[in-house]
């Protein structure tokens, strides 16, 4: 069954289609993994993208020309120029620096929201595929329940009775969309479970536990990596629409969302205030699918998890 | 395959209880006293106990829960508390104008979506199918509430080519649906593209080839067929997505529909409407996915689950 033994010739990355090979991709080193994402053009374009954003997060208060709260007065709602690059709001804050500061509030948001959708949906994902039986149809009917609203909508609803606000926002989004999480690790545990080593460990009397920690979540190590590339850029536009629509991040802090809902009443007179930040999200966005892209072909060249 | 069904006919049935039960609860988390926003703040306290008393909103959960459902088994959501109406009515009213915007984007969206991808699997590793790829990762990253944003700014501002808001003309209904359209059509052209290529390289297909087919018959009357049935699933699911999708649109373009009810209602914290517009969509979407389920099961002989 273990197919790792040659490495394997190097096939255009860029195909995503199966590659000819046996029922599973074969193991490589990590090393090889790396290689190939350094060659798959989409990935590296995205990885490219996303360190300049991660490297705007990290150097905001060295690269913002102005504090993202200081108003000029005598600027309100400048067009962008040599003194505002990309001009300023309608407190006459420069827009720029307020982009860069909300680099880190974006990719934070993003990175934490992953981080609970993976603490909820993989221990119930694991419960589900490896005990089976009632346990999975009771998860599975919880993993169904919520996937029935649309997530922006349930969170809306969620913030709503919770109030508004970052923590709030981080909340909703996470518990409205685990649900990939539990289903796919339930699927892939399910798979795992059945291979011979599993088997042989079971049959040599190891417990639950061991079997879990020392045979399933290593394998499992690479759906989640995908999974998590995956959520990502979900999770950071709708962070962004919640923002936006009132019911995330609250001003002044300088969110990207709700810098474009503010410029929003100014779209005739002052469209940069809407016209940037909106560009920062996509901008975002795109690096992380492009990342995602890559990762899933080399990880997953089946694309057993495209429907998500 | 028949028991397969039966058993997912049955799991829907818990399923559509607890999707009652939370969004009974969402009411109950709230902060603040819905009695106390209707009436207002200068009303008397014995004026919001009567009232309260007068909904039933002084009995156990579990009464008021029961209670509730029994009342939306027979189609009564409550009233409004912003409109003081049926909160059906107002949901009935607002319906035709979301399924307007929804089907039409989804049609587009679809079509579109499916012919992209196709394309870009049959001219696999051309220029065409980069750029299509490119394109559709562009597309589905983009964030609607800016993309409509920007079609105002360009198409109704600059150009002055689309009204701005307004849901009479036909015209108005481009910004909307476009807005709606374009980035499901970029997830869909990339998973039509996947589902093809993967199709493509099956055993049967090369034996289709090998007995000398003609190409043409080959896609059409082989791959096609298989790669569409994921596809079909999906759009069965995305269905009520697209109202979710729908709150954003709405609320930009002005659009009377459910959505802008929606946001309207959160706003206002007008919970009966919240609940109502929770509860259709939830169960819509259960029975989308029990539907998806049965086409897959329909159009897919090899399926062997459950």
């Amino acid at each position: 069954m273990i197919t790792s033994t040659a490495p394997a010739p190097q096939e255009p990355t860029e195909q995503a289609g199966p590659l000819p090979m046996p029922d599973r991709p074969a193991r490589r080193p990590w090393q090889t993994d790396l290689r190939r994402l350094w060659r798959h053009r989409a990935a590296l374009v995205g990885l490219l993208i996303l360190g300049a954003i991660t490297m705007a997060a990290l150097l905001a208060p060295y690269l913002a020309p102005y504090p993202y709260d200081a108003q000029h007065l005598d600027f309100i709602r400048a067009a962008p120029s040599e003194r505002f690059l990309l001009g300023t709001d309608s407190l006459g804050r420069d827009l720029l620096s307020r982009l860069l500061y909300g680099a880190r509030i974006a990719l934070l948001v993003a990175l934490i929201v992953v981080v609970i959708e993976l603490v909820v949906g993989v221990p119930l994902g694991i419960l589900a595929g490896y005990f089976g039986r009632r346990l999975d149809v009771a998860i599975a009917i919880l993993t169904d329940i919520v996937w029935a609203f649309p997530p922006l909508v349930l969170a809306m609803a969620v913030i709503a009775t919770v109030g508004a606000g970052l923590f709030q926002a981080v909340i909703a989004i996470a518990l409205v969309s685990w649900v990939p999480f539990a289903r796919v690790t339930r699927a892939k545990v399910m798979s795992i479970r059945q291979r011979e080593y599993v088997l042989a460990s079971m049959a040599m009397g190891s417990s639950h536990a061991h079997i879990i920690r020392h045979h399933i979540l290593p394998n499992l190590l690479p759906t989640l990596l995908v999974l998590v590339t995956l959520t990502l850029p979900s999770a950071l536009l709708m962070a962004a629409a919640l923002s936006f629509l009132g019911f995330g991040v609250q001003p002044p802090t300088p969110e990207w969302g709700s810098m474009l809902n503010e410029g929003r009443n100014y779209m005739q007179d002052a469209p940069w205030i809407s016209t940037f930040p909106g560009l920062a999200i996509l901008l975002t966005a795109i690096g992380f699918n492009l990342l995602s892209d890559g990762i899933r072909d080399i990880f997953d060249p089946k694309q057993t998890y495209k429907n998500l | 395959m028949h028991i397969y069904l039966f058993q997912r006919l049955l799991l829907s049935i818990p399923v559509v209880l607890g999707v009652s039960l939370l969004v009974f609860a969402i009411l109950f988390l709230s902060p603040g006293d819905p009695v106390r926003t209707m009436v207002g703040l200068r009303a008397s306290e014995e004026r919001v106990q009567e009232i309260r008393a007068q909904l039933g909103l002084d009995r156990p959960l579990l009464v008021q829960y029961g209670r509730w459902l029994g009342r939306v088994v027979q189609g009564d959501l409550g009233i409004s508390i912003a409109a003081k109406r049926p909160v059906i009515h107002l949901i009935g009213e607002q319906i035709p104008f979301t399924l307007r915007l929804t089907l039409v984007a989804f049609a587009l969206s679809t079509l579109a979506g499916i012919g992209l991808g196709m394309l870009a699997a049959i001219k696999q590793h051309t220029w065409l199918d980069t750029l299509i790829t490119y394109l559709s990762v562009f597309w589905f990253s983009m964030p609607g509430f800016w993309l409509g944003l920007m079609l105002v700014l360009v198409f109704g501002l600059q150009l002055r080519w689309a009204p701005l808001s307004g849901y009479q003309s036909p015209g108005a209904l481009v910004l909307p649906v476009l807005t709606l359209a374009l980035p499901q059509m970029g997830s869909l052209a990339r998973l039509v593209r996947n589902e093809m290529l993967e199709v493509l390289h099956e055993d049967y297909i090369r034996t289709a080839r090998a007995k000398g087919q003609h190409p043409i018959w080959v896609f059409l009357h082989h791959a096609l067929p298989n790669a569409l049935i994921p596809v079909v699933v999906l759009l069965t699911l995305s269905l009520p997505w697209l109202l979710g999708g729908a709150v954003i649109v709405e609320t930009i373009f002005a659009w009377p529909g459910v959505g802008r009810l929606m946001y309207q209602a959160l706003m206002q914290k007008d919970f009966p409407v919240v609940q109502g517009i929770l509860l259709i969509i939830a169960i819509s979407t259960v029975l989308a996915n029990l539907l998806g389920d049965i086409l897959t099961a329909l159009l897919d002989p090899r399926i062997h689950r459950a």
